[in-house]
């Protein structure tokens, strides 16, 4: 408590509190996953037209499977 | 980075603010402000709500007294025309000073709907974004935005019900954007459209009768075409078989099999057969060379007089004979026996006249043919135009009701007047239209006949004209009735067939059909069905990871959260046997119910806990500290830049006051957060001062002496003023004991006074050391002539003291205590002496 009276003090910035939530999310969904291509789609410009967007991602996600000739599902665990 | 400070804060007509505007500084580190109850502590904190929100979240918290909010926010007591407003300085992370100023435009009303205000920054109107954009303030998530704590936001969190507690916590732990995410990715299923192709309709349409319900599953479970047509086939085959009709092999056949029953069933229900027609196309007026022939064979024809045209016949038949085509020189004429008449010469000049009628004999020819294949086409048009009208139009009224035709069933069937009124209408039109264009056929071939009757002498091409004009014409007044008849009769045909067939008992049956003539078109529906299926499931799994995850995000952050809180509590209750131990999710899958532990210990090391529910087992004073701890737990996390505080520390809490007093602040400052406190309790207020001095601390009091000019906040840190405010509370009491109490104080305050004047003159005069601390413990009697004899500048002062002291001073054996206007004016009379000798001596 011997700090000069008009100086602020500086806080410990916390590695971990860096991460936002959707950076947290983002590390429990599987990679490569339909969570994570709508979580990019969410993501990338403003709300309004998300829907939109994250079906242009669901509609996307079919057509790589397709390409790859694999059975689209939305979880690989 | 910087955090946002408060330096200045403003605040006219809200709540207990009235007509005097208040403004006080703030230093960055901390503030205290005292005041007694009800003198405008909570209005304060409320106003900095307001500022930052926009809001009071009182009245969001307490969902079930909106109402009583209503006009809450404007003091009661200001002019109708007087602003309401609250704005702050704001120290901002670009080091830039920029004013907020929220105005109230609306109170809140009765109902659910809020208040309304308009923000400005710097004089400018702003967006309530702005506040975060440009102020460098994070709100935290609704109901709890902004950083300051009141009681009913302790009570709130162990009050509250599973699903607002879960929302709490859920703002609390800043995850609303995830649950926001998580609702998106759930709401695509409905937006995703299911494929609609006209098979799919069948389709559901046929697995709506009975028996056919298990070949349709096997139907959709097909994995190819050939297996939709084997399983197709077996349908309409246990189908026909139903039905003791003997299928036949092939699917195509099978169809018409089913079709041709139906029509049996329905015709002998209603004849529907006799809406059929056939389709119509239009005549082209392009296909006929007619004009142009007769165009060429009236001027080829004016060429060749009369009389050439009449002889050329005789003239061929002459060249034929021997004697022309042999070149004789001399010859008699075999026509007219004239001797010697056909002469070479003559034979060449007949030869020469035949020559110059070729051309018009071809243009005749053409004509001739353009007249006969225009009269051919009309005949097919006429036969089209008849079969293109329904039949019941074809047939006659009486074999119309003998099949049961008429409009009177029509009507029963359909049930819709509005559709068959339409309907009717659109016969009518067609009908008639349909006889017009007939008769205009007619005419049409009347006219070829004409000129084929009177081809020599014909020349009227602007009649040929006219009348194929007119033929057009009726051909396109028939074709629009022929559309609007087809769209009316689509509208009847949909409810008078299901009426139909559910009297015959063969709904389903005309779709049945159309999937077995089309196999592949129900393939191809069944593989986007399969498609839309396959997304749909896709999403509901990623729901569920979502779901799952966030849980998983929303435990990390507990966990952060709870050490923090454990953090917070320690500072407030170390060494208590009871401790916070942790905020949780009931269980992996909960999302609705947030428990917070604690752990009970018999030992003060708390060895051996006990984990039990806070709300179960902590007293009330426990839960207000775990509320606090939460609270600065919630505001480091989001690193805000200041907190204001109303009353953290229960007045039955006395124990704790000094660990939040040193402990709690300095964590705080530490954190890099001002910290502003609200107190009703006068040795925290001083506590705080005293302790904090060397950073700065800056004290304040709030009173409310005047309703109108409401709350008034003044820059005290002498114990005199604070002394002189806490009395003014009592004095007007009508309570007996409240105005003894108030006497106490102003007696207090007296001998404070007296001893400020002596100290100070005993400085004023190089006793340094002098300190009012040298008169504690004596009676004023014993200093009191000497303060009388400091009170030079008006000789009744002397008197007033003493006698302002005599009023507030009971005898020994005077249990009365002295009256609302002796203490008033003992009072009075000690704030004048305060200003003259104090003040501004």
């Amino acid at each position: 408590m011997d700090n000069n009276p008009m100086e602020e003090d500086q806080p410990t910035q916390d590695p971990a509190s860096a991460l936002s939530n959707t950076d947290r999310l983002r590390l429990h969904l599987t990679k490569e996953g339909l969570g994570v291509a709508l979580l990019d789609a969410w993501l990338s410009d403003d709300r309004t037209d998300a829907p939109k967007r994250m079906i242009d991602a669901i509609n996307n996600f079919y057509d790589k499977k397709q390409a790859k000739n694999e059975p689209a599902t939305a979880t690989e665990d | 980075m910087n955090r946002p400070r408060l330096q200045k804060i403003e605040i006219h007509g809200f709540r207990s603010f009235g007509t005097s505007q208040q403004s006080f500084d703030l230093p960055p580190t901390v503030a205290v402000l005292w005041g007694a109850n009800s003198q405008g502590k909570t209005s304060l904190a409320e106003a900095m709500e307001f500022l930052l929100t926009g809001h009071i979240a009182r009245r969001e918290l307490l969902a079930s007294t909106k109402e009583e909010f209503s006009d809450s926010l404007r003091n009661v007591h200001i002019p109708e025309n007087a602003a309401v407003f609250v704005a702050a300085d704001i120290l901002c992370p670009d080091g830039q000073i920029r004013r907020l100023k929220r105005s109230l435009t609306e109170d809140y009303k009765k109902g659910n709907q809020g208040c309304i205000s308009k923000i400005e920054i710097d004089n400018q109107p702003y967006q309530e974004a702005d506040i975060q954009n440009r102020l460098g303030i994070k709100l935290f998530q609704a109901p709890l935005s902004a950083p300051v704590l009141a009681q009913h936001t302790l009570a709130y969190i162990f009050s509250a019900g599973p699903n607002d507690r879960a929302s709490y916590f859920r703002a609390v732990l800043d995850t609303q954007d995830l649950e926001d995410f998580r609702a998106a990715v759930a709401a695509l299923s409905a937006q995703i459209l299911a494929p609609s192709s006209k098979e799919i309709g069948f389709l559901q349409t046929v697995e709506s009768i009975p028996e056919l319900a298990k070949s349709f599953v096997l139907i959709r479970k097909s994995k190819a075409q050939e297996d939709v047509e084997k399983n197709l086939l077996a349908a309409t085959t246990t189908f026909l078989t139903n039905l003791a009709i003997t299928p036949s092999g092939q699917l195509a056949a099978q169809a018409t099999q089913i079709e041709q029953e139906l029509e049996r069933r329905r015709t002998r229900s209603f004849p529907i057969d006799l809406f059929g027609r056939s389709s119509f196309t239009a005549w082209d007026r392009n296909s006929t060379t007619l004009p142009q022939c007769a165009q060429n064979f009236i001027a080829e024809r004016a060429k060749i007089d009369a009389e050439t045209r009449r002889l050329v016949g005789l003239f061929k038949a002459a060249l034929l004979l021997p004697q022309a085509a042999e070149g004789h020189d001399l010859s008699d004429c075999p026509l007219c026996g004239s001797v010697d008449a056909l002469t070479s010469a003559r034979i060449e000049s007949i030869r020469e006249q035949v020559k110059a009628t070729d051309t018009y004999q071809a243009s005749e020819k053409s004509i001739k043919q353009a007249l006969q294949a225009l009269d051919a086409s009309l005949a097919a048009l006429t036969t089209m135009r008849d079969g293109s009208l329904p039949k019941f139009a074809r047939e006659k009224p009486k074999a119309r009701r003998l099949k049961g035709f008429n409009l009177g069933r029509i009507r029963a069937l359909v049930g819709d007047e509005t559709i068959t009124s339409s309907w009717i209408a659109e016969t009518r039109r067609i009908i008639r239209n349909a006889m017009a264009y007939k008769n205009s056929i007619a005419a049409t071939r009347a006219y070829i006949t004409v000129i084929q009757d009177s081809l020599e002498s014909w020349n009227d091409e602007s009649a040929l004209t006219l009348v194929i004009d007119n033929l057009i014409a009726r051909q396109a007044q028939y074709a629009q009735s022929n559309e609007a008849y087809v769209q009316a009769t689509q509208a009847l045909a949909v409810p008078l067939k299901n009426a139909v067939d559910q009297s015959v008992n063969t709904k389903g049956w005309e779709e049945l059909i159309a999937l077995a003539r089309e196999p592949g078109s129900l393939w191809d529906g069944l593989l986007q069905l399969a498609a839309h299926d396959k997304k749909i499931k896709s999403i509901d799994a990623a729901v569920k990871e979502i779901e799952a995850a966030n849980g998983k995000v929303s435990d990390e952050k507990f966990s952060d959260m709870s050490i923090s809180v454990k953090e917070w509590w320690d500072y407030l209750r170390p060494d208590e046997p009871a401790f916070f131990d942790a905020v949780q999710r009931r269980g992996q899958k909960t999302k609705r119910t947030i428990d917070i532990k604690v752990g009970l210990s018999a030992s003060d090391d708390r060895s051996n806990p006990k984990f039990r529910d806070a709300v179960a087992v902590f007293s009330q004073s426990q839960l207000h500290c775990l509320g606090l701890s939460m609270f600065l737990a919630r505001a480091v996390q989001e690193k805000t830049g200041f907190i204001i505080m109303d009353d953290p520390v229960l007045t039955s809490d006395d124990d704790f006051r000094p660990n939040f007093e040193r402990s709690v602040i300095e964590a705080l400052l530490k954190a890099g957060i001002q910290v502003i406190v609200l107190t009703q309790e006068y040795s925290h207020w001083k506590d705080i001062g005293e302790l904090w001095r060397h950073r700065n601390v800056k004290q304040l009091q709030i009173a409310r002496n005047d309703p109108t000019k409401g709350s008034e906040i003044t820059n005290e840190d002498d114990d005199l003023a604070a002394m002189i405010t806490r009395a003014r509370i009592y004095i007007k009491s009508q309570d007996a004991n409240q105005r003894k109490e108030g006497a106490g104080k102003i007696r207090d305050a007296i001998e404070r006074f007296a001893k400020e004047i002596i100290v100070k003159n005993k400085r004023s005069n190089g006793e340094q050391i002098a300190s009012i601390t040298d008169y504690d413990g004596k009676p004023f009697s014993n200093y009191s002539q000497q303060a009388c004899d400091l009170l030079i500048k008006d000789r009744s002062h002397p008197g007033k003291l003493k006698t302002a002291y005599a009023n507030v001073t009971s005898g020994a054996h005077d249990d009365r205590p002295p009256s609302a206007i002796q203490l008033s004016s003992a009072l009075g009379d000690l704030q004048q002496l305060k200003r003259d000798y104090i003040d501004r001596p």
